[in-house]
């Protein structure tokens, strides 16, 4: 009993430690359906019924009701009404691959609404029990460029398979046939970007808790029926794939890639670890940044505590406490002296050296010339109560070694104030672009219930202002320090 | 009857091709830069009538009787030769004369008497100059009139005008100098400002007992509206709303149905009377002369008071025409009866008389600028034939009527005029080398380029300030050097040409404003400051601009470049500063969102810069980043 309260103890203190790593609350899911909005509230099914509801997109509990078992399902939005896939197993690895693709529908994902109600489950696929497929792991893609609804499944038994459904039932498009798109697989989806198909798609070792290889893996391909290509032009039904996930530090098994399109530039994927080192091993739901390099995806970063340049991309300007520059006094050395006069090594500016120059009460923000001088060194620290959004929680901006922390404004500017309070105007959300680089977002603005990004309105001058992603004002990088 | 003999003579004139009816004019010269000439109107020839004018000036300094005597090395009085003293008023009328004559030569030489004998240097009096000196200088008394103040400064005013500040005497400097120190007195050691500053209206004395009322002769609402426009004393809503105090006095001071006003009056209008009426200050006579011609000078050169103004001439007119145009009198009650035996003031050791008065003559002939009854004529014959010597009993005025009547005939020839600063010399004509950056502006408003930036400034010339470097400019020495309030309170758009005195780390300059269009979307102050040969390095220019919005626009920034370090305002709030070693980058710093409300607003800037090219650029951006182009750029 001691023993078990030690450990529960110590669980508690890595988790909030390396909070940044997963989400919050009780994320256990296998397999979990890409990422669902629904009246306010983040929804995902996984495996063997049931799922994870998040109101914040960053506290996920139990509590999303699929009915029907099974493995692996998949959810989207058609209309005013979601639409389900999941598959009945034949048995796994070990067993029989006779495997059936089911959908369904339902006006609403909230098990509370009276609207709340899935349709009777309809089979749109199969696999017989010793052919090269395994009609499992269903992913639902529509085309944006047809209109037309697609489903893959399979898994390493044979071929990964598409075929086409009716958006308007849900049923397999009569007449259509399956066709192989890749092998080796499993819990494959398709997705559409920049004039490619995607074919994204899980490799490696399922289901052995810490010791599972699980990464994701991608190809594209110019018509959704493939080929698709990795980046060395190998056929995925060659078992080509490069890579978009794999382990992270402390968690393992990257499976089950779902894509979720938050805005204009903003894109988050969904999988899960089968396994967390710092929760018992349990297999989370994981929620990463989609970049997009050379069209190709590849998982971004969660943001890290740390101490950082903040550094506009449309200069390259670092983000500053406006006040007095002070100059270090270090004598400007020719580059004719003595050659064999001894190095001296010097420190860098420190607080102490500057503070006392700072006005007290609240500073202006300005943006200038990164010279790694205490008034443009931001501590950056995540603040567990304050909730999160999808993927990701908020953030307290402060200068290094003060209290002095960046706040929104009425008129929606910024400034940065003496003291941090919790306040919603100095916690700030943190995501990384598609581009790589991040959008810092604050959680409310006073006085203007308008989303506001912070944003470099001229090169020196720091702001909020509405997104936009085709603007390199509403950009910046974080440089670790 | 009368009428149809006028329409019928009008009638008969114009086939005559005779002279004119004589008619006020619609616009006062403030607008229009025009006189009328009024002796030509009335069928004199110019060239009679310039030699008229001529004459009489000689006639009143330097004929034998004349009344201006140059003494010592380089100076000259005015002299009220019955009372055998020296007046501030004559002195002032000297220099107003001098000054409208183009004779610098006289005008210094009576400032410079006056400065050394009657301006107080120090002392609750300081700037004020004592009202009656003997001729020798030694002072009859040493408190003012405030009238001599008022003339003082509108002459130098009009001497900085029109000769500029620096050939010896800063004319300006020193009617601002009677200005401040007026505005420095409160009344606690005995002696205030010479306008009352809570009804705005001028004093009798500005001593505390004369500071309770007012001479209705002092009042000339124009000089204000020069005031405002030249002095640069920070006071000019003040002195406008002098003038329009002083117009609305009037109105109330003067007597609905005569015309005839009060010696003395306190401010509401009324009669400031002394034990009764018994010493006739609530009476019609030498000073209050001086009334009609001030009215016709007011019309004459505001005319912004038309109707009121054209009224009160026509009946001031009616009543003396009335008490006989050849024969009427120098002094009634108001209400146009005679004066009493004891009511009646003699002028200076004389008699008790009463007379018909050249300077009266004078000033009401002066009226016919506001009239336009067929009797105004007469008026204006009357002053024409005037002489102005001896009376049978031997009295002669040779300065008060001599004076008024010399001011008459300037008015009604049309060469008493305002004095404007010359046109500023064109300076890229001046300047060649500014010809590659920049242009001389023209009349018509300007818009931002098409990228939105600003090209019409008033750049001031370059203030000296220098710096080996530019990483001194952090933002405390920004502030202090920039923001030192130049652009603050009664800040108003200066005028091309116009000089201000500048001090930086207690060294003072004098530097010009100057209005030019900048050819390239940056203003290259470096080149304006070599180009004018003005400065190099280690400056500060300040730019100034004025942009006109035709609507409310909301949530635009305001977007800077420069080299190198700058502060800019909007109506003399902050709105953005630019600190450190700053290169010229197109939106380098933009301001917080702001409104620009409908209207006019002055934008205003300061760029400071070592070593090295100086230049700025300025725009409004929307909240997209896009130029904001829908206003106009002026320079007035």
């Amino acid at each position: 009993m001691k023993t078990s309260l030690k450990l529960f103890i110590l669980a508690a203190s890595a988790l909030f430690t390396v909070s940044a790593f997963a989400q919050e609350g009780q994320p256990w899911i296998h397999d979990p359906s890409t990422i669902m909005e629904c009246d306010g509230k983040y929804y995902t099914f996984g495996t063997g019924g049931g799922g994870l509801i998040s109101e914040d997109g960053w506290n996920w509990y139990p509590g999303a009701v699929r009915p029907g078992g099974g493995a692996a399902p998949d959810a989207m939005k058609i209309g005013d009404r979601y639409l389900i896939a999941y598959s009945s197993t034949g048995g796994g690895l070990g067993g029989g691959h006779a495997g059936r693709i089911l959908t369904m529908w339902n006006k609403t994902l909230d098990p509370n609404s009276p609207d709340f109600e899935y349709t009777e489950a309809i089979e749109v696929a199969s696999s017989e029990v010793d052919e090269d497929c395994d009609a499992i792991d269903a992913g639902l893609f529509m085309d944006p460029q047809t209109g037309r609804l697609w489903c893959t499944y399979g898994t390493y038994f044979g071929f990964i398979r598409i075929v086409e459904l009716d958006p308007k039932t849900g049923a397999r498009v009569e007449g259509n046939e399956a066709v192989n798109i890749a092998i080796d697989c499993e819990a494959t989806t398709v997705t559409y970007r920049n004039g490619w198909y995607y074919l994204l798609g899980t490799h490696g070792t399922c289901c052995d808790g810490v010791n599972s290889t699980y990464n994701i893996v991608v190809g594209r391909s110019r018509s959704v029926t493939g080929p698709y290509l990795d980046n060395m032009g190998r056929d995925m039904l060659a078992g080509g794939g490069k890579m978009v996930i794999d382990a992270a530090d402390r968690q393992f098994g990257a499976g089950h890639f779902g894509r979720y399109v938050e805005d204009d530039g903003v894109e988050k994927m969904s999988f899960h670890w089968e396994a967390d080192l710092d929760r018992s091993g349990r297999s989370v739901l994981a929620i990463r940044p989609i970049l997009w390099v050379n069209d190709w995806p590849v998982a971004g970063d969660l943001f890290e505590d740390g101490t950082y340049e903040i550094s506009s991309v449309r200069r390259g300007y670092a983000l500053e406490l406006a006040v007095d520059f002070v100059r270090q006094q270090i004598e400007r050395k020719s580059w004719r002296v003595d050659p064999n006069e001894p190095i001296v090594v010097h420190p860098n500016q420190k607080l102490k050296d500057v503070i006392g120059t700072w006005p007290e009460g609240p500073v202006d923000a300005r943006i200038g010339d990164w010279m790694n001088r205490p008034h443009q060194r931001w501590t950056i620290t995540a603040v567990l109560e304050a909730g999160g959004y999808l993927g990701g929680q908020y953030y307290k901006i402060q200068i290094e070694g003060t209290d002095r922390t960046l706040a929104a404004t009425e008129g929606a500017e910024v400034i940065v104030v003496p003291e941090f309070t919790g306040a919603p105007e100095q916690l700030w959300r943190m995501e990384q672009l598609i581009d790589g680089s991040w959008r810092i977002m604050p959680k409310a603005v006073p006085g203007c219930d308008r989303e506001y990004v912070l944003t470099s309105i001229a090169d020196s001058t720091p702001t909020l202002a509405k997104w936009d992603f085709n603007n390199d004002n509403c950009k910046w990088n974080f440089k670790r320090k | 009857m009368k009428r149809t003999l006028s329409l019928l003579s009008a009638a008969v004139l114009m086939i005559s091709c005779g002279p004119k009816a004589l008619i006020p004019a619609e616009e006062g010269a403030f607008q229009t830069r025009k006189y009328r000439n009024v002796f030509v109107e009335a069928g004199y020839s110019s060239a009679e009538v310039d030699a008229k004018v001529n004459q009489v000036f000689e006639e009143v300094f330097f004929g034998p009787d004349k009344v201006y005597f140059e003494v010592e090395d380089s100076l000259a009085y005015v002299s009220d030769i019955k009372n055998n003293d020296v007046r501030t008023e004559g002195m002032s009328y000297g220099m107003m004369i001098a000054v409208q004559m183009d004779r610098k030569d006289m005008f210094d030489k009576l400032f410079r008497w006056c400065k050394k004998y009657m301006q107080h240097q120090d002392g609750p009096l300081e700037g004020y100059f004592a009202w009656s000196c003997k001729v020798d200088g030694t002072r009859n008394a040493q408190g003012p009139a405030s009238d001599g103040e008022l003339y003082y400064v509108t002459a130098l005013l009009f001497a900085s005008n029109r000769w500029g500040d620096d050939t010896g005497i800063d004319y300006k400097a020193e009617a601002q100098h009677i200005l401040d120190c007026a505005f420095a007195k409160n009344g606690s050691n005995g002696y205030n400002n010479f306008i009352n500053t809570e009804h705005k209206l001028i004093t009798f004395t500005p001593d505390n007992w004369g500071y309770t009322y007012t001479d209705p002769s002092y009042h000339i609402p124009v000089f204000y509206e020069i005031w405002a426009e030249w002095a640069d004393d920070g006071r000019a809503d003040f002195w406008r709303e002098c003038a329009a105090a002083s117009r609305e006095y009037l109105h109330k001071a003067i007597h609905p149905e005569t015309g005839l006003n009060p010696d003395m009056s306190n401010y509401d209008g009324t009669i400031r009377y002394y034990n009764g009426n018994h010493f006739g200050s609530g009476n019609f006579r030498y000073d209050s002369w001086r009334v009609p011609m001030n009215i016709a000078m007011d019309y004459s050169w505001a005319c912004v008071d038309k109707e009121w103004q054209k009224d009160y001439g026509t009946r001031i007119q009616n009543f003396f025409y009335g008490q006989g145009i050849d024969t009427y009198v120098d002094q009634y009650r108001v209400d146009g009866n005679l004066p009493s035996e004891d009511e009646i003031l003699a002028a200076g050791s004389w008699t008790k008389v009463l007379r018909h008065s050249v300077g009266l003559v004078s000033t009401l002939a002066a009226a016919s600028l506001l009239t336009e009854h067929e009797i105004n004529r007469e008026y204006v014959d009357a002053l024409w034939n005037s002489e102005n010597v001896p009376y049978e009993d031997g009295y002669f005025d040779a300065y008060y009527d001599g004076l008024l009547r010399l001011f008459a005939f300037m008015h009604l020839s049309g060469k008493y005029q305002i004095i404007f600063p010359p046109e500023p010399a064109d300076l890229v004509e001046k300047y060649p080398a500014l010809a590659s950056y920049f242009s001389t502006p023209k009349a018509e408003a300007m818009q931002p380029d098409d990228q939105g930036f600003i090209r019409r400034w008033l750049l001031l010339e370059p203030i000296s300030k220098p710096n080996r470097g530019n990483t001194v400019f952090v933002d405390s020495y920004v502030r202090k050097y920039l923001d030192t309030g130049w652009n603050k309170g009664g800040f108003k758009l200066p005028k091309d040409g116009e000089k201000v005195t500048v001090e930086v780390d207690a060294v003072k300059a004098k530097l010009t404003w100057h209005a030019l269009d900048s050819k390239l979307f940056n203003v290259k102050l470096y080149r304006y400051a070599v180009g004018t040969e003005t400065g190099r390095y280690g400056i500060i220019c300040r730019a100034v601009t004025v942009i006109d919005v035709p609507e409310d626009i909301e949530n635009v920034r305001l977007a800077v470049g420069s080299n190198s370090a700058s502060m800019w305002w909007i109506d003399g709030e902050e709105a953005l500063i630019l600190s450190g070693d700053r290169r010229m980058v197109m939106d380098d710093a933009a301001s917080k969102r702001l409104t620009l409300k409908k209207g006019r607003h002055i934008l205003t800037g300061a760029v400071i810069n070592g070593p090295g090219m100086s230049d700025f650029c300025v725009r409004f951006i929307d909240e997209d980043g896009n130029p904001v182009l829908n206003y106009n750029i002026l320079n007035k």
